[in-house]
């Protein structure tokens, strides 16, 4: 049976009656005591139904309309009244007449003996919009974090008068700081994380960015709190008032790039690599051509002159000059052949060997040249006494270099040499000093190093030495350079 | 053409340098031939002489790769006192390997005649003597 519409208290106020008109809820009303239940125009239109489809019935509007899940909520407000006096809000999801749960907002308020029979009075809303775009937000921030978290990518804001900054969760990950700390650092705290050799740069980009507008998209190395060095890119954009007109504050992106940058700079110099043993192959391939085509023509020369000579003694001349194209021949094969071992043994052990212990070996076995020469030779090996390299070449190299200071001296003065080890960043260097000759850079810096030049009349000048020291110290990723003056003497530097 | 009378051969293979010598003497190619191991010494001796006509060879071989100074830069300091010369001697550059840089080079200088791969042929010769007697 029908309550009789006005029976209910909301019904019979012609006040509410215009308040349930213009709001945009349903109201319902709910007599414990003689367990009846009204609802508004309003409350039947939000299910989806006009008043008279269906009977309010407190059973089955709990029982077949609130999705089973969400019935516990109700039940106890229904149930447990009038232990409940308070005011409550529940979401739950109802039974639309369309036969889906939409979402709803049910509030209440109970009303005790005062007004007669104990009441429950209260609204419900449709928040169906709402909890969708809630659901999407929800997720969305999800995928952020989790986009964040697995690009390496966090945001950052700053923003001007008042000063204020924010990081994002990932900004404190990449940082090495806890990410459930709420850490808001202000700009010198998180100025201090950038690598020293970049601060200036950092601060550049931003104060530009802050008072000319400028975006920027730097990459730099940050030391984070545990003391990691990690290679960032940091992308800044201004942000301007609603004017667009004054800006108010910076907004950005902050991407932990250390794994692509590491294989960057390993692909950068795998490139470099290549491309000096490139051009060491193309010089050695020239040369190669050129010695041997040297002797070839020689040896045609000499054997057709041999044809037409008819004097004994100018035939005896020939014949010693064939000889001596066949040891040259000899020699360049030997070079060649050193050459190319060099090329194909890049990648043989390195071990570990003492620069004094080279040293004294190569000081024992030039001895002769030493004692007539009365050469001074001394050596500072100190700073780092040990290296991991190629034996052979250690030898090889320390030999050229000493010896080249006892070939090249001056003939007015005994040759004085000096070795020195130490370390600059990270890489071990050599120096080798003489009194010597010195050479006029100006004039052979760029040939000093190549093959059959040599810069004295100096019958032991080969001018292999410095060419095979030179490949030696490449082949396995280092630098050789010299600094020199004329008469004054050279200083070579090995950077291995 | 007229008759060479005096070679100059700027090369350090003493080899290369013996055989060439006996080649012009051979086929009497020149009256003299004078020789230098390196462009130093050469360019020593024409700028001292650049005023006696007898004494500036009327043809230069002159090899590309030479210890210290090398043929180019043999060039660059000829040209530099070439006008004050008496007497101007024809360079021809000779090299070992066929080097299509060098090679171009050589010949887009005005001041070098031509440009030979060793050993020189028959026809070199004669382009540059003017004569090869059987």
């Amino acid at each position: 049976m029908v309550p009789a519409e006005d029976h209910y208290m909301l019904n019979n106020n012609h006040h509410f009656q215009l308040v349930l008109k213009g709001i945009e809820a349903g109201v319902y009303e709910l007599d414990f005591d003689k367990k009846k239940f009204w609802w508004s125009s309003k409350f039947y239109e939000l299910l989806g139904y006009k008043r008279g489809d269906i009977i309010p019935d407190k059973k089955r509007f709990l029982n077949e309309m609130v999705f089973p899940d969400d019935r516990k909520k109700l039940t106890d407000i229904f149930e447990n009244y009038p232990k409940i006096e308070d005011h409550f809000i529940i979401d739950l999801r109802i039974l639309h007449h369309n036969g889906n749960y939409r979402w709803y907002q049910l509030a209440g308020q109970t009303k005790t003996k005062e007004h007669g029979n104990p009441h429950l009075i209260g609204s419900l809303r449709d928040i169906q919009k709402s909890v969708e775009q809630q659901e999407r937000n929800q997720k969305n921030e999800l995928l952020l974090e989790e986009v964040g978290f697995m690009a390496k990518v966090g945001g950052f804001e700053i923003k001007l008068n008042p000063f204020s900054s924010t990081w994002s969760k990932e900004m404190s990950l990449i940082h090495d700081l806890p990410e459930d700390e709420d850490f808001v650092p202000n700009f010198e705290q998180s100025m201090q994380y950038v690598k020293p050799e970049y601060l200036s740069e950092v601060k550049n980009v931003i104060n530009d960015a802050l008072t000319k507008g400028i975006p920027y998209d730097i990459e730099s190395k940050i030391i984070t709190a545990k003391g990691r060095e990690v290679w960032v890119r940091a992308i800044g954009k201004p942000v301007y008032d609603d004017k667009k007109e004054k800006v108010i504050g910076l907004r950005g992106v902050f991407q932990d790039i250390d794994a692509q940058k590491e294989k960057e700079l390993a692909f950068k110099a795998s490139v470099n690599l290549i491309n000096e043993q490139n051009h060491r192959l193309m010089n050695f391939s020239h040369i190669v051509s050129h010695n041997l085509r040297s002797h070839a023509t020689n040896l045609e020369l000499t054997l057709n002159l041999i044809e037409m000579e008819t004097d004994p003694k100018e035939l005896a001349h020939l014949e010693e000059n064939l000889r001596k194209i066949s040891k040259s021949f000899n020699k360049t094969m030997e070079h060649l052949n050193e050459i190319i071992v060099i090329q194909a043994e890049t990648n043989i052990n390195r071990k570990s060997i003492k620069f004094k212990e080279v040293t004294k070996g190569i000081l024992a076995a030039l001895k002769a040249e030493i004692e007539q020469t009365g050469a001074r030779i001394d050596y500072d090996f100190e700073a780092c006494p040990e290296i991991d390299y190629v034996p052979a070449y250690l030898e090889s190299i320390l030999q050229n270099l000493i010896s080249n200071g006892i070939k090249y001296r001056r003939p007015d003065i005994s040759p004085e040499i000096h070795l020195k080890a130490y370390r600059q960043n990270q890489r071990i260097i050599l120096e080798v000093s003489d009194n010597g000759l010195g050479i006029d850079l100006a004039k052979y810096g760029d040939k000093l190093f190549g093959m059959h030049k040599t810069f004295h009349d100096n019958p032991n000048a080969k001018g292999i030495g410095l060419f095979i020291t030179k490949n030696q110290i490449e082949a396995l990723g280092g630098k050789i350079s010299v600094r020199s003056e004329v008469n004054k003497g050279s200083t070579f530097t090995v950077v291995f | 053409m007229d008759p060479v009378l005096l070679t100059c051969l700027i090369d350090d293979d003493e080899i290369f340098v013996y055989a060439m010598k006996k080649i012009i003497n051979m086929k009497q190619l020149s009256l003299e031939t004078i020789t230098f191991d390196r462009v130093e010494k050469a360019l020593d001796y024409l700028s001292e002489k650049q005023s006696e006509i007898t004494a500036i060879p009327d043809v230069i071989l002159l090899d590309i790769n030479l210890p210290g100074e090398d043929g180019w830069d043999f060039i660059e300091s000829f040209e530099q006192f070439s006008a004050e010369m008496i007497k101007k001697p024809k360079i021809y550059m000779l090299s070992s390997s066929a080097n299509p840089v060098d090679q171009q080079r050589a010949l887009s200088n005005k001041n070098i005649e031509n440009y030979f791969v060793k050993p020189l042929s028959k026809e070199n010769f004669q382009s540059i003597f003017g004569t090869w007697p059987a």
